[in-house]
């Protein structure tokens, strides 16, 4: 599953990000959005709010939608 | 020496170049307030250093247009010292940055920052593992102006002796050691902002209250902007008076009590509204409600081809379009860029506020507000509508949007103060310059004719400006207006939107225009070109391609739309019948599909 469909208030860990712009790969990388990062999700209508590496990054649809995950324990 | 600040955005790197300087420059609670390289300097223990401010990235590879910017001055590495500010509560990811600023083998001194926000959040940090992991770090508080230079004299002293030449080792997982997380950054406030309804609703009230407040029939801008402008008036007589009973001559008189007090003064009146309006766009930006809402908004604005980051530049142009324009340079996208640059100069700038609230309040401070916002509005919707046009035109795509949250600060007054005095500064030096200087030369133009004559009061037709203002003037005829007067303010406003009114004011201007007429001489203020300094902007940021395209559509397209107005205002009962039989229309066609189908149903 990607980031949009996880529940509200869940913590997950990511299996891969498929987003094709090198730049925006590195900047997610940069702000702990990385394979096997554990993050914490929050969802709005705007798209996902995830909090990893203790920095609150906003994502949009587009882009939480290219974030494959699975639920942590 | 070279000093060169960096960091992750929003560390606090510009706080503490503008302490070190003594500068003026932006500050805020967002990621990209700083859009480009700051030059200062600055006097150390009576050496005299340079000081540049970099915009804030989180790598040397650099995702905007402004990090890219930033990367690349670091790794020319023209510099002798690096100051690495680092936000104490996204230590962590600032040592990405940190690894990579070591790897450019340069003297670094990292300075902890806002500590006292890690703390609340229940983390900290260890400064005494922190001294293991091969680097200088300091624990700062860069709030307090006086203590920062001690500080900072203190680093170069103590701490660059031991830094001196390349560093030689960094342990980032000694320094990870020494870090305590907080517990949860995702606030329960934040849940509630970060909702789309409630945060458009708190939203929306805020513009509201702030826009009542500033110049609404009982608002508290609009009681002292009265009493300002009635004070003007009565200072210009007694100056009258005085230079009078002191046989000055003509000219003496009407240069000071014309030119200056009735061009200058006639601003000032509207300080009050101003400083409220301002307020509220200072809260947004230094609380970091700015970056909740622009994420809130990213879905809709993504439909005019835009990204919630671009809610930054259409907020700021609220108070003046030219920082508007250079914000775009926080967008990674170029061709949303140049998108958004065709619109910003459709938001109403604080200083074209300034001309509604002249020109409207003579008609009703009700008049005043309702048509004062309706311009507001309609002008984010038109900047809106171009990009709407201009995505459709390309047939793009979507672009991805991401953007870091800075921590919320909802109890900000003393932080949203400074930059508050400051714009308000800015528009006091703004006015005792540039609008000074327009209302002398307009004074001057408007005292002479072509012989260089001086000309009395009664004889103004004859003037220089006079013969100018007609021929602009001679474009509004169809609007009802045929006075150069209102011709030579517009050009004076194309130096800067204030300069209308001072040179109305100047002028001894009676307020002749129907309310018709007014209406559409606001609709073209409104959108005709922006101030010079704006097109430069625009000319930076885009080329002289889209800064000459501005100047002649935003002409065009004002003198067309003051047009509309201005007949649909004249023929309001032709207008209204328009709307009902439009509107008897469309039912009627709706009501004829419902039969279609109805009828199409029965028959299969």
């Amino acid at each position: 599953m990607n980031l949009i469909d996880v529940k509200n208030g869940l913590t997950v860990k990511i299996l891969a990000v498929s987003v094709e712009n090198k730049d925006l790969l590195k900047k997610l990388g940069d702000l702990g959005i990385k394979i096997g990062a554990t993050v914490k999700c929050e969802k709005n209508s705007g798209g996902v709010i995830v909090s990893a590496n203790n920095v609150l990054v906003a994502l949009n649809k587009d882009v939480a939608s290219k974030i494959e995950v699975y639920l942590c324990e | 020496m070279r000093i060169v600040l960096t960091g992750n955005p929003n560390s606090g790197k510009t706080t503490l170049f503008n302490a070190l300087t003594g500068s003026n420059e932006r500050v805020g609670n967002w990621h990209g307030v700083t859009v480009s390289v700051l030059k200062g300097k600055v006097k150390l223990s009576g050496k005299l250093h340079e000081v540049y401010d970099l915009p804030g990235l989180t790598s040397l590879n650099g995702y905007t247009l402004e990090e890219k910017s930033a990367a690349e001055f670091l790794k020319k590495g023209d510099y002798d010292l690096i100051i690495n500010v680092i936000e104490a509560s996204r230590f962590s990811v600032a040592l990405n940055l940190t690894e990579e600023l070591f790897a450019l083998r340069k003297p670094i001194i990292c300075l902890v920052n806002m500590s006292e926000d890690l703390e609340r959040l229940g983390g900290n940090i260890n400064y005494n593992i922190l001294a293991d992991s091969g680097l200088v770090f300091k624990k700062t508080d860069l709030r307090y102006k006086s203590r920062v230079k001690k500080i900072f004299e203190r680093c170069l002293v103590e701490d660059f002796t031991k830094v001196n030449g390349e560093p030689n080792k960094f342990d980032r997982v000694m320094a990870l050691k020494a870090f305590k997380s907080p517990k949860n950054i995702f606030t329960k406030t934040d849940k509630i902002l970060t909702n789309a309804a409630f945060s458009t609703l708190i939203f929306a009230i805020a513009i509201a209250v702030s826009f009542y407040l500033s110049f609404g029939k009982f608002g508290i801008g609009k009681i002292l902007s009265d009493l300002l402008i009635t004070t003007v008036v009565k200072a210009g007589d007694i100056v009258e008076n005085i230079l009078r009973q002191n046989n000055a001559n003509d000219f003496t008189v009407r240069l000071i009590v014309e030119g200056v007090i009735g061009g200058v003064g006639s601003l000032l009146g509207f300080l009050p509204p101003l400083f409220l309006l301002n307020f509220f766009l200072c809260y947004l930006e230094q609380s970091g409600l700015i970056a909740r809402i622009s994420f809130v908004f990213d879905g809709f604005l993504s439909k005019f081809g835009l990204n919630g980051r671009a809610l930054f530049a259409l907020i700021t142009g609220f108070g003046c379009t030219t920082i508007s324009i250079l914000m775009t340079r926080g967008l990674e996208n170029e061709r949303v860029k140049h998108r958004l640059i065709l619109g910003l100069p459709f938001i109403s700038c604080s200083a074209k506020f300034v001309v509604y609230l002249y020109i409207a309040s003579c008609y009703g401070s009700v008049f005043a507000f309702l048509l004062t916002v309706s311009i507001y509005l309609f002008g984010f919707i038109l900047a809106l509508a171009v990009s709407f046009m201009d995505v459709k035109l390309l047939n793009e795509n979507y672009s991805p949007f991401i953007m870091e949250l800075p921590i919320l600060r909802l109890k900000c007054l003393k932080n949203t103060v400074k930059p508050l005095l400051n714009s308000v500064k800015q528009f006091i030096i703004k006015v005792s310059t540039i609008i000074l200087a327009v209302s002398i030369v307009t004074f001057l133009l408007g005292s002479i004719n072509f012989k260089f004559e001086y000309l009395p009061s009664n004889r103004i037709d004859e003037s220089i400006l006079s013969f100018f203002g007609q021929g602009v003037s001679l474009i509004l005829k169809p609007i009802g207006v045929n006075d150069y007067k209102i011709g030579s303010a517009l050009i004076s406003g194309l130096f800067a939107k204030e300069a209308f009114i001072s040179t109305l004011a100047s002028l001894n201007y009676d307020y002749s225009l129907t309310i018709e007429s007014a209406i559409a001489i606001l609709s073209f203020v409104a959108f005709y070109p922006p101030c010079l300094t704006a097109l430069g902007a625009i000319r930076r940021e885009a080329g002289v391609f889209q800064a000459v395209y501005c100047f002649l559509f935003q002409t065009a397209f004002a003198l067309l739309f003051s047009y509309l107005v201005y007949f649909l205002c004249k023929r309001l009962t032709v207008l209204l019948l328009f709307i009902f039989l439009t509107a008897l229309f469309i039912f009627a066609v709706k009501v004829g599909n419902k039969n279609e189908k109805f009828h199409c149903k029965g028959k299969n």
